[in-house]
């Protein structure tokens, strides 16, 4: 039967035997376990089993170890308990991460050395060859990385939110769960770029050629570094990541940020068509619509949903234009329909009120756009079984003018 | 009966971009709520509920500017490390994500002061110089005005995308089985599926046209957001907390789905669906949540 420990330790030694820089007897004695056991059990003191380092807030915060385990619950919310891993931190002298490597590792019968020392197994004490008393000796050496520290000591450097209740306030000291962010690296990792995961699949995209599978990306990760050049000094996960947290963007939709390309003659003319966004949402409402039953009400629902993001899009690039110079319209060069000049430039508020109609004028330029790029759509796709039907096309037309019609009052 | 106070165009240098551990763009919701409540407490020093009270805050987003860049396949922050040390070397640093942004927040209020007028013209001055949004510094505020009558007070809020809470995407999810994180990603990433268009051949490269989706296509702009906090020990008193007086816990944020979307009529069915406020209090949990139809019911 191979013996787990000893391997771990036939592991550690070759290291000091390359370098040679001792007697080759003396290592094999330091790397013996009653010699390196006994060491580092007097060394387990040294570390904390955390779930919340406080040096990811600051280099300098020193608090309480917290090492929590919480319960799952469908609440919605990432947080710990929440989120299935294995995965335990440690911090404290970086010097001492060895033993802590050893308190990991893996027994034959899937628990860890941590575990087996805490229920004093005998499975144990057969592998360390020892008596009784050296055994309990070391374990509650080794269970020193458990704190039992009954003070409670936050840092100046967390960052401690006051938040109200219904008695006054409650002072929460905000701590990194690192685990959760050694989670969360491990598993965007399949998205990226370079990763094997999805390697055929983006090969297959680039040459257009099918895939079953497909694939999938996460854009816009951020990278935020942790310890600078020495990760280890910030926890024992945080250096396993190289010191990097991988961060989801939240990013809210963009209104005149955007280099903005005044329309010279037609407002709808000028939209970009084949804006990304655009053909996502055109491709997912065609794909509803050629769902048989399109008068299913659920259907009509998430028509409606889709057909609402469509006209957002457009007021958004509305909303662009009329944050330009009032009378930016009447330049040269420009020609634009007298209903568009008085919805986008803001040169020609005062006049809106002479035209009473013209928010129905847009509404009717707008749907005629809508059923022009939806149904151009299709006709630029290879696929056969596109073309709408003709009575579907009318349903739809029809769904399109009443969408419009009730939303003619946020032309503005 | 509350009133809904428009303040339109509030811009914002270098607030705090890293809310989470998980995310980074927008500030988190508790930022916009810690503003609100810091209105009150200039206001109402005592928090006397007789008095001028916010009690949430619905938020518009007008224009964001994450200070990041790309370098390589990632995005990093933009830094600065300042004074120079003596060597004129930049001195090591903590990362500090930051954004400039520009919002309008619809303030949930009570009792407002009886020289309504006076007391409107003069908050944005008082704003600007006594608070901060999620650390960062109001350069301007456009104006501020109440919404009287709620159907017409819509177009006001335009043009903008309002932050929602889409925590139920996430307890659907949950309840079908994936972990938090799961839930997290599918919601965001982005699928590419092809569709062939010629008889599949096995062993044979086969033409097709490739699609991209999200896996809530249909309902808007969904982004992660940090809406509060988890806490993890019991209330006790710790050394070195800010305070002796209040009670002390250890915690760490939470995240969830938010949706932007435009505040039109046909979305929502009152001003109220769209604000923010502190969720009564459970065990563990001090976080802010909404009450409309999108919002799940407390688990």
């Amino acid at each position: 039967m191979i013996n787990p420990i000893t391997n771990f330790l036939e592991g550690r030694k070759q290291k000091p035997l390359k370098e040679g820089k001792k007697d080759v007897l003396e290592i094999e004695s330091e790397y013996s376990i009653p010699v390196w056991v006994a060491n580092a059990a007097q060394r387990a003191k040294q570390l904390s089993l955390v779930s919340h380092p406080a040096k990811f807030s600051h280099p300098d915060a020193r608090t309480t170890p917290i090492f929590i385990k919480s319960e799952f619950k469908a609440d919605g919310l990432v947080r710990s308990g929440n989120v299935s891993t294995e995965l335990a931190d440690v911090v404290g002298n970086a010097a001492a991460l060895d033993v802590y490597a050893f308190l990991s590792l893996v027994l034959e019968d899937g628990q860890t050395v941590l575990e087996h020392f805490e229920q004093s197994t005998p499975v144990l004490k057969q592998l360390l060859k020892v008596d009784d008393e050296t055994f309990s000796n070391w374990r509650s050496g080794f269970l020193a990385v458990k704190s039992t520290d009954q003070s409670i000591k936050t840092d100046a450097n967390i960052k401690q939110v006051y938040f109200p209740t219904p008695e006054g306030y409650t002072l929460l000291s905000v701590l990194y769960p690192s685990a959760l962010i050694t989670e969360n690296k491990e598993r965007l990792r399949k998205f990226k770029a370079y990763a094997e995961d999805f390697k055929p699949a983006r090969e297959a995209r680039k040459k257009k050629h099918y895939h079953a599978a497909g694939y999938a990306d996460m854009p816009k990760l951020l990278i935020q570094k942790f310890g600078g050049t020495k990760p280890q000094n910030i926890s024992k996960l945080n250096s396993n990541n190289g010191g990097q947290a991988w961060l989801l963007p939240c990013f809210p939709p963009e209104i005149g940020t955007h280099y903005t390309r005044l329309p010279k003659n037609d407002f709808f003319k000028s939209l970009p068509s084949r804006n990304e966004n655009l053909q996502e949402l055109l491709k997912a409402l065609y794909r509803l619509f050629k769902i048989e039953d399109y008068t299913n009400k659920a259907i009509r629902q998430s028509r409606k949903k889709l057909m609402t993001q469509v006209f957002e899009w457009v007021l958004g690039f509305a909303m662009r234009i009329q944050e330009q110079p009032a009378g930016w319209s009447k330049a040269e060069g420009f020609d634009l329909p007298l209903t568009q000049r008085l919805w986008l430039d803001s040169a020609y508020q005062e006049q809106r009120d002479l035209s009473p109609n013209w928010q129905t004028e847009i509404a009717q330029q707008l749907s005629d756009w809508f059923i022009f790029t939806y149904n151009r759509l299709p006709k630029e796709s290879t696929a056969k079984d596109i073309h709408l039907g003709d009575e579907e096309y009318r349903a739809f037309t029809q769904e399109l003018l009443d969408f419009v019609a009730q939303h003619e009052e946020f032309i503005l | 009966m509350s009133q809904y106070l428009l303040i339109k165009r509030l811009k914002v240098q270098n607030a705090n971009a890293l809310s989470s551990p998980f995310t980074y763009g927008f500030p988190a919701v508790t930022a916009f709520l810690g503003l609100a409540h810091k209105l009150q407490r200039i206001l109402n020093r005592d928090n006397n509920p007789d008095e001028f009270i916010c009690s949430g805050v619905g938020i518009l987003s007008h224009q964001f500017t994450m200070q990041d860049y790309q370098a390589g396949y990632e995005r990093v922050l933009k830094l600065t490390a300042n004074p120079l040390d003596k060597d004129g070397d930049r001195p090591s640093f903590i990362e500090e994500g930051r954004c400039h942004l520009t919002v309008s927040l619809v303030l949930e209020v009570d009792n407002l002061p009886l020289q309504t007028e006076r007391f409107l013209a003069k908050l944005p001055q008082l704003m600007m110089s006594q608070c901060k949004l999620a650390g960062g510094d109001i350069l301007s505020i456009q104006r501020v005005q109440l919404l009287a009558d709620e159907t017409k007070s819509w177009r006001f809020l335009l043009p903008s995308y309002a932050l929602i809470e889409r925590r139920d995407l996430m307890i659907t999810a949950m309840q079908a089985g994936q972990d938090a994180l799961d839930a997290l990603h599918d919601a965001l990433k982005i699928n590419y599926t092809s569709t062939p268009l010629e008889p599949v051949v096995e062993g044979k490269e086969t033409k097709a046209e490739w699609s991209a989706s999200r896996t809530y296509a249909d309902q808007g702009w969904i982004v992660p957001i940090a809406t509060g906090f988890h806490a993890l020990t019991p209330a006790a008193f710790a050394e070195q907390q800010r305070d002796a007086t209040t009670p002390h816990r250890f915690a760490e944020s939470v995240v969830t789905l938010g949706a932007f979307m435009m505040p039109l009529p046909s979305r929502f069915n009152s001003l109220s669906e769209l604000i923010w406020r502190y969720a009564p209090p459970q065990k563990d949990l001090y976080w802010c949540t909404q009450h409309n139809q999108y919002s799940a019911a407390d688990v």
